[in-house]
């Protein structure tokens, strides 16, 4: 009798504050308030409910629960703890339990991104680890033209000069004792060939590069 | 003994001081546990996991921090983990639920072929098996509602609006701004009213005059 005639008062005392309760126009402290007596008195949710429907969930804030239903958590993780028993869900339960996943995640993160930042740099052309392209005399790919050497010239024949192009950026073999070789186009209709030579007296090398643009890799 | 001193010893090895901590504790945490996964056995279960990793991990708590938003953020955690592990499917077959019932326009009722809860009608469920069986239907429209909530949103929205906690102790908790928070709460009571509105019209209306 006496609560009911407390609860009837405290439902007039707030009454006046449903409308910004519903708005989300309260400040928190009687936003509060009016949830708590929300969630004890039916018949002022009841009015709610068509401005907030969500009124409805304060029904769950505290379920009556079986008797002693609670009472088995202190007795069972006491007799875990002494079994030296190990959180069942722990992400890395054998390893580092208290290393959590995303702590994990922020650290690697970074760390890879270095990784491949570096892997990057050490291999893009021109960078210091880069192997993809190989100077003349030490290898690599040989060209399957076999262009004779004074074949004749084709191809921006009129042209003064044409076909003559600087030499290549790298520099030139120790053996070249008179600077850097020319380059010269000797090519051909369907693919241009380019030949430079180094060496000098009896020792000389021709190199040809084939350019044919039908090619696409 | 105060709670500082029961957490210091705690934190010491001592294991009584420790089983007092976790009696003084167990409620929220169960409460907490339960709005995050919806099952009375489940949120039991993550209890207890979360006092297993407490028991590890208290030496590392500093004197002076909030001893509950810590422990509380592990029982969120922990709760989130053992929803997603133990139901994979719910939310989806949530939302396949809902799309069904929308795409055919009809009203959903929490349990298909049992009686509507007599607070459903508009009767005050004043008897113990009313008020259970109401508390049944609601709890179900709250996990199938939920469903279309964002993680953070279902967790704000759960610690504050039904829990009763703070907006200052859920940020805390959630690791966020308490503008963020308060954002969360907002659209996820903007999407609960509008689930509620389309697919459960019978818990939207006024139920009848007051009684006072």
């Amino acid at each position: 009798m006496h609560d009911d005639r407390m609860k009837r008062e405290a439902c007039h005392r707030l009454e006046p504050h449903l409308s910004s309760y519903a708005a989300g126009a309260l400040d928190e402290e009687t936003e509060l308030k009016v949830r708590d007596h929300l969630s004890l008195c039916a018949a002022c949710r009841a009015e709610m409910q068509e401005r907030d429907p969500t009124v409805l969930f304060l029904e769950l804030r505290r379920a009556p629960l079986p008797p002693g239903f609670l009472d088995r958590i202190a007795p069972e993780v006491r007799r875990r703890v002494e079994a030296g028993e190990r959180p069942r869900w722990a992400p890395f339960a054998s390893g580092i339990p208290a290393f959590g996943v995303r702590r994990l995640a922020y650290v690697a993160a970074p760390v890879m991104t270095l990784l491949l930042l570096g892997t990057l740099f050490l291999v893009h052309p021109g960078g210091p680890r880069f192997r993809g392209f190989r100077r003349p005399g030490e290898g690599g790919v040989t060209s399957p033209f076999v262009v004779p050497p004074g074949s004749a010239r084709l191809g921006n024949a009129g042209a003064e000069g044409a076909g003559i192009i600087p030499a290549a950026p790298f520099p030139p073999p120790a053996a070249a004792p008179s600077g850097p070789p020319t380059m010269e186009e000797i090519g051909s209709p369907s693919a241009r060939v380019y030949r430079f030579t180094v060496g000098s007296g009896g020792d000389e090398t021709p190199i040809y590069f084939v350019v044919d643009e039908s090619i696409d890799i | 003994m105060d709670e500082q001193e029961l957490i210091r010893r705690a934190a010491a090895g001592d294991l009584d001081a420790f089983e007092e901590l976790v009696v003084l504790k167990r409620e929220r945490v169960f409460w907490i546990a339960y709005h995050v996964v919806g099952d009375e056995e489940l949120a039991r279960d993550v209890a207890q996991e979360v006092f297993i990793r407490l028991h590890r991990v208290i030496r590392r708590f500093r004197a002076g921090g909030r001893f509950d938003a810590w422990l509380h953020r592990i029982a969120t955690n922990l709760g989130i983990d053992a929803f997603r592990r133990e139901r994979p499917h719910r939310a989806a077959a949530a939302l396949d639920e809902i799309g069904e019932r929308a795409g055919s326009g009809e009203t959903a009722t929490p349990a298909p072929g049992t009686d509507p809860a007599p607070a459903a009608t508009g009767a005050p469920a004043e008897s113990p098996a009313g008020d259970a069986l109401r508390r049944r239907e609601v709890r179900q429209i709250f996990l199938t509602l939920s469903a279309l909530l964002t993680r953070r949103q279902r967790l704000a929205f759960v610690l504050r609006e039904i829990e009763g906690l703070t907006t200052a102790e859920v940020a805390e908790i959630m690791r966020a701004r308490e503008s963020t928070v308060r954002n969360h709460i907002l659209q996820a009571r903007r999407i609960l009213q509008e689930g509620l509105r389309r697919l459960y019209p019978e818990y939207c209306r006024p139920r009848g005059p007051r009684k006072d």
